[in-house]
């Protein structure tokens, strides 16, 4: 009997469309927004062409950026959302992929569809199809962004397409380490840590200067197609064919394994555990440990390069008129350059603090939480094993970054501002632990917007003053009492949480 | 001093009550069956016990003490088996059975090895890579490593083999002999039936019986299956209840009380044969879930 490998492709992506709906809906959205918020903020700043020419020589030479390479507002525009946008839209790939594949592999939901009358392609076809159409739609979207505020429609396609066609390549990697990994949370870092290499390889590329470099990383295409500048289609002979050729290897690996299996073998474990393995902390460490390994050794590496690049870097910076305003406060370009940088690793850290205390009520939801307090383990001690490792590593992380860049007082002096926000996840995790995970994402989301709309001026100093990212921006002198604060704040939320976990119930589901 | 006092104990979830009045008491050294259908109770019940949800009203006894304040220290001298468990990924086996009892205390190295061994278990997998069973005897030996005055049981052999089942049913005979206390949540009636001094039955978050299966037995109907040499018809006696006849057969249970008077009848159809007992725990299940039914 003949039978099609593509057999309910179809059934399965009306399925799949309707898991995780928000993350695909922003994998939409958020490229047009950025791309017209950006565009209609540089055309109200911008409007001589003084101040577009002193925009252009301020921001000359930004190795996270790039160099701008149209001498217009469409140029300076996509300039400035190009990396952010296809960071954005590259993890959301990632992420979509992999829930749809090695996750429900993991728990068994591919099994149930496969045992109907589904092909074997099916279900990897259907999510790439998800996916390719949602980061194609964004980009169509991001392109509608710039013709909206009159940019030229060629560039304004061409950098919505090459955005999409980033996220399309990073969706494909996902769904070759989905075939890989043995599990999804491999699967996952597998493909963050390729994101991480892009981004590094990007720096690096800009810090020589050469374009030809760019093309090895997919966050580099919408530079090296030179959209508003004398566009380079050359980029999709190559990223069109690259995409199709990581896309046809995940299909190759997935066909050659079993349902359930992989590559990569998951290694057995120990039959006697450790003698330290005894108490909430140390379990909190071994369920921690993976990830926080990961953020500080990626902070030591961003901090070694950024140091071995420092002389070059001032000596780039030298000519150009970079931040003019910071760079004489912090007496230096480079120190300028440095002091930015190490506010926006701050913010990143936010994020892993974040996720480090989100996942105790991971542990909770998952019934484990119960597990270890029916053993005899106090809830206070359970939930600051977590807490603990989630404040510590993240000053570990940062410190190493500073202690790298010799930049050490200025980057610990930012970290209690990590910690607040990081104790509002805590604060409502022991109030109310269902809501923890999404208000405090939103709370963080809504601080970079703040930021982001102080940035393009669309509010005023008054309003940017509510973010704690405000008490550190760069250029701004953290005083012992502003830190001071912070920390007790911190202090009081923290009490509070526990307070709180302490006399609640345990919520499993 | 009781193992588990129970009085008046409520609980809801935010607008659903969950439990109404609950009245439970179990005796030190006493194998305790709690029964109930899914949903009636029994794991909420068993999780406030536990310290993991606070009660709205009632009184909690555990070994003496109240398990939401004095919950570390309860903890210590009980184990709990809970009836899914979802172990740590990327731990193995062995390694979640040493740190849940290390946590607990006094870990048994040599209890630890008889039981891998009699439940035929692999201890050097990681949690992630184990079926549903296999996690299962994760749970079940980390419980029974312990040697606790209590042993909490929610479900304990859901997803286990026939086979691992009795060697389950075997250890907690042995505890019994050696005078532990278990209270031993289930819906698989044959179990209970085997291993319980006494039996509670919850329905809908209220207690509708509690004893031990003799005292049960004694206030219900015994069970009758009758073949006659002639058609059963006219029996429908007061005191006989679900009677269904099929040519010569009838089978109906009935009220002792009224068992003399249909006896008496049924020797006029020449009876051929004659099965009456008590009922099993089974019978008694549904009886106590049909008549609340019958009320609503």
């Amino acid at each position: 009997m003949k039978q099609n490998e593509y057999t309910a492709t179809g059934k399965l992506l009306k399925i799949y469309l309707r898991n995780n709906k928000v993350m695909t809906l922003l994998l939409i959205l958020l490229p047009f927004l950025f791309s017209y918020a950006a565009a209609a903020s540089n055309m109200a700043i911008l409007q001589t062409p003084d101040q577009l020419s002193t925009y252009i020589r301020e921001n000359q030479g930004n190795l996270l950026l790039g160099t701008i390479a149209a001498n217009s507002i469409a140029g300076a525009t996509i300039w400035r959302i190009r990396l952010s946008t296809v960071i954005i839209t590259s993890i959301l790939s990632v992420v979509l992929i992999i829930n749809n594949t090695r996750k429900d592999e993991d728990q068994g939901r591919l099994e149930l569809l496969r045992a109907g009358a589904v092909g074997t392609r099916a279900s990897l076809t259907a999510v790439l199809i998800k996916v390719f159409c949602a980061n194609l739609l964004g980009g169509l979207a991001m392109a509608l962004g710039f013709i909206a505020t009159s940019f030229p429609a060629v560039g304004s396609l061409v950098a919505g397409l090459v955005t999409a066609l980033c996220g399309c390549c990073c969706a494909a990697m996902a769904a070759i380490a989905a075939q890989i990994a043995p599990n999804a949370r491999l699967a996952r870092g597998l493909s963050f840590g390729a994101l991480a290499f892009f981004s590094v390889w990007q720096i690096i590329a800009n810090a020589i200067g050469n374009a030809k470099l760019l093309l090895w990383t997919p966050f580099g295409w919408s530079a090296y197609a030179r959209p508003f500048a004398g566009e380079n289609f050359l980029l999709f002979a190559f990223a069109v064919p690259a995409t199709a050729l990581l896309t046809i290897i995940a299909y190759i690996l997935s066909d050659r394994r079993d349902m359930g299996g992989s590559y990569l073998r998951e290694r057995s474990g120990r039959i006697y555990a450790h003698k330290s393995l005894k108490s909430p902390l140390a379990l909190a460490w071994r369920q921690q440990r993976g990830m926080l390994f990961v953020w500080v050794v990626a902070y030591a590496v961003m901090g070694l390069i950024i140091a071995s690049l420092m002389p070059n870097i001032n000596k780039m910076l030298e000519g150009t008129a970079f931040l003019p305003v910071l760079s004489e406060v912090l007496g230096g370009a480079g120190h300028a350059f440095l002091a930015i940088l190490a506010y926006i690793l701050t913010q990143v850290l936010t994020a892993y603090a974040i996720m480090a205390i989100l996942r105790i009520r991971e542990e909770e939801s998952m019934t484990r939480t119960e597990l270890v307090l029916s053993s005899a383990a106090s809830r206070i001690r359970y939930a600051t094993g977590h807490l603990f490792i989630a404040f510590v590593g993240s000053a570990a992380a940062i410190a190493v970054f500073g202690f790298c860049v010799g930049d050490f007082a200025s980057c610990i002096a930012r970290l209690p501002a990590v910690w607040l926000i990081a104790s509002v996840t805590a604060f409502l995790y022991g109030l109310a632990p269902r809501a923890a995970a999404p208000v405090s994402w939103g709370l963080f989301g809504a601080l970079l917007l703040l930021e982001f709309l102080w940035e393009i001026r669309a509010i005023g100093n008054n309003v940017f003053a509510l973010s704690p990212f405000s008490w550190v921006y760069p250029g701004v002198v953290v005083s012992f009492p502003v830190i001071f604060t912070m920390l007790l704040v911190a202090t009081v939320l923290v009490g509070l949480g526990l307070i709180c976990f302490s006399n609640r119930d345990i919520i499993a589901e | 001093m009781a193992g588990i006092e129970i009085s008046g104990l409520t609980k809801s979830y935010g607008k659903t009550q969950v439990l109404y009045d609950i009245n439970l008491s179990v005796k030190q050294g006493e194998v305790h069956g709690f029964i109930g259908m899914n949903g009636a109770g029994k794991s909420t019940t068993i999780r406030i016990l536990l310290g993991m949800l606070k009660k709205d009203g009632g009184n909690v006894k555990l070994l003496g003490g109240d398990p939401f304040k004095n919950c570390v220290e309860l903890h210590k001298r009980l184990a709990y088996i809970p009836s899914e468990i979802n172990p740590w990924p990327n731990l193995s086996g062995g390694e979640v059975i040493d740190l849940l009892s290390r946590m607990r205390g006094k870990p048994d190295s040599q209890r630890r090895a008889e039981l891998i061994e009699r439940f035929q278990f692999d201890p050097s997998k990681k949690c992630r890579s184990y079926s549903k069973g296999n996690r299962q005897k994760v749970a079940l030996i980390a419980a029974l490593v312990s040697d606790v005055e209590l042993y909490i049981f929610d479900e304990p052999t859901s997803g286990l083999d026939p086979l691992m089942e009795s060697v389950f049913q075997d250890c907690v005979r042995e505890m019994a002999k050696r005078g532990k206390t278990v209270f031993l949540s289930s819906h698989i009636l044959s179990e209970v039936e085997k291993l319980c001094d006494r039996v509670t039955i919850i329905k809908e978050g209220r207690i509708v019986e509690s004893g031990s299966l003799r005292e049960l037995q004694q206030f219900s109907r015994l069970i009758v299956h009758v073949e006659c040499a002639r058609p059963v018809v006219g029996i429908q006696l007061p005191g006989v209840y679900g009677l269904s006849c099929q040519g010569n057969m009838a089978s109906f249970s009935v009220d002792a009380s009224a068992l003399n008077a249909t006896l008496k009848k049924l020797t006029e159809y020449e009876m051929v044969s004659l099965h009456c007992a008590p009922p099993e725990l089974e019978d008694l299940f549904l009886h106590y879930y049909a008549k609340s039914g019958e009320g609503q």
